[in-house]
């Protein structure tokens, strides 16, 4: 057990090598894949290896105790990293987390402890290859499930938009927090198993360049699955034992790997061959058909391109309509008072109080700039009001301002003026992600694939097929979500929102855009969800439809409520009139 | 008090070169988002070039350096066409860019050990003339003078470029918002070339400036300081010339001073620890007020 990676005769160190990187690779791939372009994993196996060395050279602490203080010394390392660089993102979280590992190294370079330039040698090199390859297994296992988990899921949305996911109840700041510790975990117990297999370290080894081909692997093999840095290492690290022969060219080949594999094959090669047989797949139906085919294309079948989807007209609402003026009755949804925001120099919301009940359709209205998306964005937490305080459903909101993710929890959710879904995903992927709080699963439970984790996720594939249904897309839960027509975009959305049974629902002009009959479909759909005792705001330019749906409108200009009441008296108020039309002189 | 002065000038010599180094980035940051590292690359192949037309085929070696600068440009022009511009409709360009460029960089820093046969070479002595200045017992090198005015032409000719003409309206107007830019009919794909032409050309101007205070060329000249570049962007704010040079400068100050009154191996600590601080503390940089391409 302890040197059966011996069988690959003179390449065994080379084996276990990239066995090694492959964890550190994989830690990349973990952070990457959650749409952080963060590169501190260098910088946490260096960290990992000084303090297993430290650990056996100046304190002879044992093998396991090294690796488990490795582990640690790198997930502290890799939380605190986290904490620091929380406002970071894009190039700039790129450039500080490559700065970290320069300055691990440099500061190894220049430490008494740590050897200094030259390091700490003569370390022991009894290094169990079993324990190297169950390591290195249990990573791939754990990345692996991670992906079929509310984790996973988390992430997906993270990456596409971290608005949206914080929308849904995504902590991004929480989810970066650990996932850097995770990738340093990962990272940091690669270092410690690290330097027993070369019985010595060195800062040199911890410098840009490892990043450089580190991150070949993770990219050349793709970030689609853990299977990707799997056959990129395979590739990257085979690489020079094949050219040997032409070793002077092996870096070039690696670069030029690089550049070819992002302009050809953006997802990686691991999902080349795929790619590779669906495009054989479709030169020869198309060679062995083309009759066929022709004919197919002929009359267009329903549900075939985006522009002919039979738009499924929704059930008849089960509820009457409303009575205009009339306060329905139930708990308040919410109750905001003396909300102000002020960006720069204009007032976008002054003072506002509001109260939205259960069951109720509140409509806001007011012309361009007069505050609307503004209010709806403080209430969903994409801003932080200036002041003010208010009650979500019960809960105080005066912790959660500017926190989407809380006030998701709190139960608000709602959609956006310019739609937001996960594009390349599926219609039933998209309202998955707004599933993301019902489940709770804790994290071995649902690394296991526990029986009560396995029933909560077919309990919510249920419950998003009883969602779709509701607003009208039952029959095209397969179908991408980005390539649909935008009337049923927008009712993706709405659906997404609504899947897990917030109490109180923000509609951003849920219908800018839609004809007339489309619109009458969106204020259906707006009913039957009122008829779920769930509060409903919706912003709308057009006055016509919100007197005709809304049970109390408000009406905002210069950030200010102006009216509020039943519509039809609103609308007959001189101060709104002046405000749509301007003062009569 | 001397010795303070003479770190001083040392510091600012370095820092000009830090500075033109980092501008290169800077400009290519500010027109596509795209963190161009194969930059690093040209940079070394701009002074390679004027080594093979100087050293070896003995050309004069202010026209030598005129090519070299030429020929860097025109490395970075084909550079962007085969790195970056077919993945300009990615989703996540940023990542793409950096990792495509980074193969750019490895692919063009192998050819170049290729073509130095792996060795270390250096321009003809005597190049530049010798001797130093003395002004109150400062000691200013001939080539430190040469670097300064360089740079300081550079910085007046850039600012000209880009507030007093029509060209450099366009790519402020690129830089600021592409498809608008576009729609106002400025040919973006146009601007784009001539924004890594200008970035080569500087690369190289960088590059022969190293070559002669240091006299010395290899294939990971730029490399080297790739991260003190990255350095230089964060603490002066990323996409601005005024800021490029502001970073620049303090970062080789402060390299001067961390060399001279604590020790050389600290230098580089020093200089990441800053970034890092910056980063952490004013991610902006210090020296923009909101810089509209920098924020993005």
């Amino acid at each position: 057990m302890r040197d059966f990676l011996d069988v690959f005769g003179a390449y065994d160190f080379l084996v276990r090598e990239s066995l090694v990187l492959l964890l550190v690779a994989l830690s990349i791939y973990l952070v990457l894949q959650a749409g952080m372009f963060a590169l501190p994993q260098v910088g946490f196996m260096g960290i990992g290896g000084y303090v297993a060395a430290v650990a056996s050279e100046r304190y002879g602490v044992p093998m396991a105790g090294q690796l488990v203080l490795a582990a640690l010394a790198g997930a502290l390392a890799g939380l605190v990293l986290g904490l620091l660089l929380a406002r970071l993102d894009g190039i700039y979280l790129a450039i500080a987390t490559i700065g970290f590992s320069e300055i691990v190294r440099l500061t190894a370079r220049n430490l008494h402890i740590t050897g200094g330039a030259v390091g700490l040698s003569g370390l022991d090199r009894t290094l169990w290859d079993a324990l190297i390859v169950a390591i290195v297994l249990l990573a791939l296992a754990v990345l692996g499930r991670l992906a079929y988990t509310r984790f996973g899921l988390g992430m997906t949305v993270m990456r596409e938009d971290p608005l949206t996911a914080a929308h849904q109840g995504v902590s991004v700041r929480g989810y970066r927090a650990a996932l850097f510790t995770l990738s340093g975990f990962i990272a940091g117990t690669a270092g410690g198993l690290h330097i027993h297999l070369r019985g010595f370290i060195e800062p040199s080894l911890f410098s840009f360049e490892l990043l450089t081909t580190l991150l070949t692997v993770t990219v050349v093999g793709g970030m689609v699955s853990v299977m990707g840095p799997v056959l990129g290492g395979l590739v990257v690290f085979s690489l020079p034992e094949v050219l040997r022969s032409v070793d002077e060219y092996r870096n070039l080949v690696n670069g030029a790997l690089l550049v070819a594999v992002l302009a050809f094959a953006p997802s990686g090669l691991v999902e080349l061959p795929r790619r590779l047989f669906q495009l054989v797949a479709r030169l020869a139906r198309r060679r062995r058909t083309p009759a066929r085919e022709a004919l197919a294309a002929g009359p267009a079948p329903a549900g075939g391109s985006a522009g002919s989807v039979r738009v499924p007209s929704p059930r008849p609402a089960t509820t009457s309509s409303p009575d205009p003026g009339r306060l329905p009755p139930g708990s308040d949804a919410l109750v905001v008072t003396g909300l102000s925001k002020r960006f720069g120099g204009l007032q976008a919301l002054d003072d506002v109080d509001l109260t939205v009940r259960r069951g109720e359709v509140f409509g806001l209205i007011g012309p361009n700039g007069s505050g609307k998306t503004t209010l709806l964005n403080v209430l969903s937490g994409v801003y932080h009001p200036d002041a003010g305080r208010g009650v979500v459903l019960g809960t105080p909101m005066d912790g959660e301002w500017g926190r989407p993710d809380r006030l998701a929890r709190a139960g608000i959710a709602r959609t956006f003026q310019t739609i937001r879904l996960l594009e390349g995903h599926t219609v039933r992927e998209n309202v998955e992600a707004g599933a993301y709080l019902i489940q709770h699963s804790p994290l071995p439970a649902a690394l296991l694939g526990v029986p009560s984790s396995r029933a909560e996720r077919s309990a919510v594939r249920q419950r998003v097929s009883e969602t779709l249904e509701l607003v009208g897309l039952g029959d095209l839960a397969g179908h991408e979500a980005g390539a649909l027509p935008y009337g049923l975009q927008r009712r993706v959305e709405i659906a997404r929102a609504l899947v897990r049974g917030p109490g109180l629902l923000l509609l951003d002009e849920p219908t800018a855009g839609m004809t007339p009959q489309e619109r009458d479909e969106i204020f259906r759909l707006v009913d039957r969800v009122r008829a779920q005792d769930i509060g409903v705001i919706v912003v709308e330019h057009d006055v016509q439809s919100m007197t005709t749906h809304c049970d109390r409108l408000a009406v905002l200009n210069f950030g200010h409520v102006i009216s509020l009441g039943d519509p039809l008296s609103v609308m007959r108020e001189e101060v709104v009139v002046d405000a749509y039309i301007g003062r009569r002189s | 008090m001397a010795f303070l002065a003479q770190q001083t000038v040392n510091g600012i010599a370095l820092g000009s070169i830090f500075a033109l180094y980092a501008l290169g980035f800077s400009l290519v940051l500010a027109n596509l988002k795209v963190f161009h590292l194969a930059h690093a690359a040209v940079f070394a192949w701009g002074a390679v070039i004027a080594w093979q037309l100087i050293a070896v085929w003995r050309w004069p070696s202010l026209l030598g350096f005129a090519v070299a600068i030429l020929l860097a440009g025109l490395l970075n022009v084909v550079a962007y066409y085969l790195l970056i511009r077919h993945l300009q409709r990615r989703r996540n360009l940023e990542l793409a860019a950096f990792i495509s460029s980074l193969g750019g960089l490895i692919v063009l820093t192998e050819l170049a050990v290729l073509a130095l046969d792996n060795k270390t070479v250096r321009l003809p002595f005597g190049t530049v003339p010798g001797g130093n200045l003395d002004i109150g017992g400062v000691r200013i090198a001939a080539i430190q003078v040469i670097t300064l005015i360089t740079a300081v032409v550079i910085f007046l000719l850039l600012r000209w470029l880009m507030d007093a003409t029509e060209l450099g309206r366009e790519v402020k107007a690129a830089a600021f918002d592409r498809e608008t830019a576009e729609m106002l009919g400025v040919n973006t794909e146009r601007i784009s070339a001539l924004v890594f032409f200008l970035s080569g050309c500087l690369a190289a101007v960088g590059a022969i400036l190293v070559a002669l205070a240091f006299n010395v060329i290899s294939a990971d000249l730029g490399s080297v300081y790739v991260v003190t570049a990255f350095a230089v962007l964060v603490v002066g704010g990323f996409g601005s010339i005024r800021g490029a040079y502001a970073g620049g400068l303090l970062i080789g100050i402060v390299s001067a001073y961390a060399t001279a009154y604590i020790s050389s191996s600290y230098r580089e600590v020093i200089v990441f620890g800053l970034l890092l601080a910056v980063l952490v503390l004013r991610p902006t940089g210090l020296f923009t007020v909101a810089d509209a391409a920098g924020k993005a």
